[in-house]
């Protein structure tokens, strides 16, 4: 399976936090989620992907080309949207197009007249006058408007209402139709990857945690409660992390077989959803530090 | 690159209908016959120096390099746009100079206005080349803070700078090197001009290459 | 065909397309050689991922319900046209089975019986 996106080895430091040699891969046709918490580094290795920031190791290939030496070629074919867009406020919706619009050599005005039909947007209006949730959709029109094969989407709807963050998963879903195109995700707000997602990769303090199918992650991590006086030295050891309240326990656990075993009944084991996993991991990581 | 250059333009139409009040006002002020010779170049110079700064105040206060960098281009094409927006911006305050020029000339305005000459160019060309030299690496070095300072510097030097100097060297006529160099402009016009100019493109090349070196690793 | 999936439950959702297609395959309500929806159509449309559609469809395919033609589509195979005649001939008999059972214990006779079935029958 060809990817479309290949990060290897890919480090970079700063003072006070540093990349460590992140992998992971997205294949044509599939859709990675990009979690993690704040500060975890996703905005980070998204701008060494797009080559604003410098690596200081590893190797990036995009549509199976180096990232750098084949830069511009490659960018005609990535859409992006960042959390914050940063855009000439005092011209309006249509003078910045006008001016995004002439580097692309795909640019599809039709379309990009679809969109901003579809998301109303107001086309004379200044960009100091959009709200979030309107210049998030801007930048989604132009995103979708070059015939662009990767879509990459850093925190695309931290801030904005369920409504169109369902639509934007909508969107997603309609452009995943084509299996020549791939998105990346890059979210903390993780019921949104719950569905959608193909593949999760989970960064943590600059490092991976997991990179995995995301059902395959969904269906080994489960949530174990039950009553305290179940826990013992031994089984406690079983969990990733436990949270005790004063009324019983709740813990994640990414092998369930041995607890079932164990407590069988006593206990309620549910689904785990990858904020969950997310939270309990790293919790764990903190208790175990 | 051209769109580079062209955005520039657009991203300033206010600032375009500044320069043609600018260029009533440039005519009104150095209407006087000992400033007229400066008329068209510092009316340039003050012309230019509002379009370059329009134009980089907006990618600075905007913090519009981020989406620029997403962009399917090259970090050279930036830089590149950066120095040759530069003659560009020369040429539409001249012409924006000429235009005004013109109109007061038919009109029953009583200032007293010339044709401009090549060496109306010569100076400007050199004025805003002197700017654009320090003031990019520096602009790519710290986006902007700095340069804010060295802008309004330069400003101050090169617009007061050239008619004060002019000022003072045919003031002191009986001073020998005033002479002798005034002796020297008169009768090689043209190779004076040519030195000038020479000595900008110079000035230019080296801060480009500065600017390359800057921009082309730098961390968004 | 309908599919409803359920969040909640414990079984894989791609479990569960996998049984509710097969059921509506045997059941007759998708007849052999019809064109199931695409996989990416059908993640598209039950909003969920397409590793999980395409899972089901991988698992349809290795019981021999359904057959793949690259480029075409999922089609219901004609293989199971027959494991179809014979779950249903089996659902049939063990009704027949019960009915048998009941008819001995009631002490109705097989020619009675018989008489029921083609009154029954002849009625459809």
């Amino acid at each position: 399976m060809a990817n479309i996106l290949e990060v290897n080895n890919l480090s970079k430091k700063f003072k006070g936090f540093n990349l460590n040699n992140i992998s992971f891969s997205v294949p044509y046709g599939y859709i990675m989620g990009f979690i993690g918490p704040n500060g975890a580094g996703k905005t980070t290795t998204i701008k060494l992907i797009m080559n604003l920031l410098n690596k200081d190791g590893g190797e990036i290939r995009v549509f199976g080309r180096d990232h750098q030496e084949f830069e511009k070629e490659i960018k005609q074919k990535i859409g992006f949207v960042y959390e914050e867009c940063y855009y000439y406020e005092d011209l309006s919706v249509t003078e910045m197009k006008r001016i995004i619009a002439p580097f692309y050599r795909d640019w599809d005005e039709p379309v990009f007249q679809r969109y901003q039909k579809r998301f109303g947007l107001p086309a004379g209006k200044k960009i100091k006058e959009l709200s979030r949730g309107m210049k998030t959709k801007f930048s989604l029109a132009v995103a979708l408007s070059h015939h662009a094969d990767l879509i990459i989407l850093d925190e695309p709807t931290s801030g904005l209402d369920p409504v169109f963050r369902d639509e934007l998963l909508e969107i997603l879903r309609e452009l995943m139709q084509d299996e020549t195109k791939g998105v990346l995700f890059s979210t903390h707000i993780t019921p949104d990857l719950d569905k959608i997602a193909d593949y999760i990769c989970f960064i943590e303090k600059g490092n991976i945690v997991f990179s995995d199918v995301k059902d395959e992650i969904l269906n080994k991590y489960n949530i174990i409660k039950g009553s305290r006086d179940l826990l013992t030295e031994e089984n406690r050891r079983l969990f990733i992390s436990i949270r005790e309240s004063e009324f019983g326990f709740q813990a994640l656990c990414g092998d369930t077989a041995p607890i079932k075993s164990q407590l069988g009944d006593r206990v309620i084991v549910e689904k785990a959803g990858l904020d969950d996993i997310m939270l309990y991991t790293i919790r764990g990581k903190q208790d175990h530090a | 690159m051209l769109n580079l250059i062209l955005k520039d333009i657009l991203i300033q139409k206010k600032a375009l209908v500044f320069a043609f009040l600018y260029s009533i006002f440039m005519f009104f002020i150095f209407s006087q016959p000992s400033l007229n010779l400066f008329i068209y170049s510092m009316g340039a110079v003050a012309i230019s120096y509002m379009l370059i700064m329009t134009a980089m105040q907006a990618d600075y206060k905007n913090d519009t390099i981020t989406i620029l960098s997403s962009l399917p281009v090259k970090r050279s094409e930036i830089v590149t746009s950066k120095y040759l927006s530069m003659f560009v911006f020369i040429a539409l305050s001249f012409l924006v100079l000429v235009i005004v020029g013109l109109i007061i000339m038919v009109s029953p305005l009583p200032f007293s206005v010339r044709y401009p000459k090549f060496y109306d160019l010569v100076i400007t060309f050199f004025c805003v080349g002197i700017l654009i030299s320090v003031y990019l690496p520096v602009y790519f070095k710290t986006g902007g803070r700095y340069a804010q300072v060295v802008f309004i510097f330069f400003f101050m030097l090169m617009f007061f700078g050239p008619s004060t100097l002019f000022g003072y060297i045919t003031k002191s006529q009986e001073h020998p090197l005033s002479k002798t160099l005034l002796l020297y402009t008169s009768e090689n016009l043209l190779v004076v001009y040519l030195i000038a100019i020479l000595i900008t493109l110079i000035i230019l090349a080296v801060s480009f290459v500065i600017s390359l070196r800057i921009y082309l690793n730098k961390d968004l | 065909m309908n599919i409803i999936i359920s969040n909640s439950s414990q079984e894989p959702i791609y479990e569960q397309i996998y049984k509710q297609i097969k059921n509506s395959i045997i059941m007759g309500e998708i007849k052999t050689g019809e064109l199931l929806p695409s996989i990416r159509n059908l993640a598209r449309e039950l909003q969920i991922s397409v590793i999980t559609s395409k899972r089901a469809y991988e698992e349809l395919e290795r019981d021999g319900f359904i057959e793949t033609v690259p480029g075409r589509g999922s089609y219901v195979s004609e293989q199971s046209a027959e494991m179809l005649k014979e779950k249903r001939m089996r659902m049939v008999e063990e009704k027949l089975f019960e009915i048998v059972s009941d008819s001995k214990m009631l002490g109705i006779s097989l020619a009675e019986l018989h008489q029921m079935l083609d009154l029954i029958f002849g009625e459809e």
